[in-house]
């Protein structure tokens, strides 16, 4: 797994976020049985594209198959959408995963951003063969992966997304604010948004917009803070927290000092943490998760 | 009257977690004083809030979550005449069944032993994806 935007919001480029990165949403997941798939499409998936040009994306008959899961339709989780070179590759069969919604299919939604004037090209003249599914209707299998989805506490319709692989468990919940309302967070596992998705999963990605001072204002807003996911994380029995969708107002050094608090606050919790970095790996093996450095040259 | 034992049947069954529709449900309930209560596509309850105790007689701490045959005779929903009114005629059953809105008027007795005149709206709770995930009734005491 490697995040190519862990921002959220809005693109946050300069030299105060050169070691985490500027760019909004996007997760590239692969397995060895060759399946790809991208999680979101925020401006992080342009240089995906561009990695993916070098190499062949996948193998065993998967070489021309990528599956994008969109948790919502906000901004930063489809800029990207347009810039993905793979999609104007005649060979290529590219599965857009987006939430259901009972007044507009997720095609006619995603073409308000995808069509004149927002955008040149319309989403129906991209050269490579598009479907577009609904989720939670549909279940996704793809490879060793299977993908459940669930909507999540968010303002307007918001997906997240349970990988599953025999290699283990990823959990992705970029936008997610399971604590609002919840007058003792984290309350009953059964009333808690996001819970089964997050279940035991070796690799949690969570929303991890504010610090607890700054939630105090952002009440309803759809975010959580560091606490907050850390409690979630502890009564959902995820290994690994990658905090994600970072607020485009946080410097480097802010998400350092972060994490050394979200470390010391562990209280004796056998949670792991990470800031979410772009281009930095996370491997899982047999459920042993390998946590690369932070490239530097990005 | 007798207060129910709480009920482990109605506990949750297999669902580790609830749909996020009716998480934010419950949680919307919570926090208003207008008489509200939630069930399950089944019909069995799943939460009442604090101003639906007043006029049922009994705090949902104590009666905890109720299987749809328990509720629907506990408050023993009655018309003007005294008859007893069917689970399946609640508007809170045709809600379910229908997938409509649906309105009656009824008297209840209350586990306070209060008998009290009520009238209740039904709705039905239907995801974005189009599944059916509960439903939901407002009442409220005639004067």
């Amino acid at each position: 797994m490697t995040p190519w935007g862990t921002r959220g919001s809005l693109p946050a480029p300069g030299p105060e976020s050169r070691r985490y990165g500027g760019n909004t949403s996007c997760v590239e997941v692969r397995c060895d049985s060759g399946a790809l798939l991208v999680l979101d499409a925020g401006t992080g998936i342009r240089r995906l594209g561009a990695a993916l040009k070098s190499g062949s994306p996948c193998e065993n008959g998967l070489a021309n198959r990528i599956d994008i899961l969109l948790t919502h339709l906000h901004m930063d989780h489809i800029q990207g959408l347009g810039f993905f070179t793979p999609l104007y590759e005649p060979e290529m069969e590219i599965h857009i995963w987006g939430p259901a919604s009972t007044a507009r299919p997720l095609r006619q939604r995603l073409s308000r951003y995808l069509s004149p004037p927002l955008f040149p090209v319309h989403l129906r003249s991209l050269p490579s063969r598009i479907l577009l599914h609904d989720v939670p209707r549909e279940d996704l299998t793809v490879g060793n992966f299977r993908v459940t989805s669930a909507f999540v506490c968010h303002p307007g319709a918001t997906v997240g997304f349970r990988i599953e692989s025999p290699d283990g468990v990823i959990a992705y919940l970029p936008d997610h604010e399971p604590a609002l309302g919840v007058r003792d967070f984290p309350g009953d596992p059964m009333w808690t948004s996001g819970y089964s998705l997050a279940r035991g999963a070796d690799i949690l990605i969570h929303d991890a917009q504010y610090t607890a001072r700054e939630y105090a204002s952002h009440v309803g807003w759809g975010h959580s803070s560091v606490d907050q996911v850390l409690a979630f994380a502890a009564m959902a029995g995820a290994k690994h927290v990658v905090l994600f969708h970072h607020d485009p107002v946080r410097e480097d050094e802010e998400l350092e000092r972060i994490l050394a608090e979200a470390l010391a606050k562990r209280d004796g919790s056998a949670v792991t943490v990470s800031v979410a970095a772009e281009e930095r790996s996370y491997r899982l093996e047999k459920g042993e998760l390998t946590v690369e450095p932070i490239p530097t040259t990005v | 009257m007798t207060i129910p034992e709480r009920n482990s049947e109605a506990e949750p069954r297999l669902n580790p977690q609830m749909a996020i529709e009716l998480i934010l449900g419950r949680q919307l309930i919570s926090y208003l004083g207008v008489p509200m209560f939630l069930v399950d596509p089944r019909g069995d309850l799943l939460y009442y809030n604090e101003a639906a105790e007043a006029v049922l007689g009994i705090r949902f701490e104590e009666t905890g979550r109720m299987l749809r045959e328990e509720w629907s005779h506990v408050f023993s929903p009655t018309d003007a005449q005294g008859n007893p009114i069917e689970s399946s005629e609640l508007p809170l059953m045709i809600a379910l069944e229908k997938g409509r809105p649906a309105w009656s008027e009824m008297y209840i007795h209350g586990l306070d032993d209060s008998t009290r005149h009520i009238e209740v709206i039904g709705i039905p709770v239907i995801g974005l994806a189009g599944k059916h995930l509960g439903g939901l009734a407002i009442f409220w005491e005639v004067e």
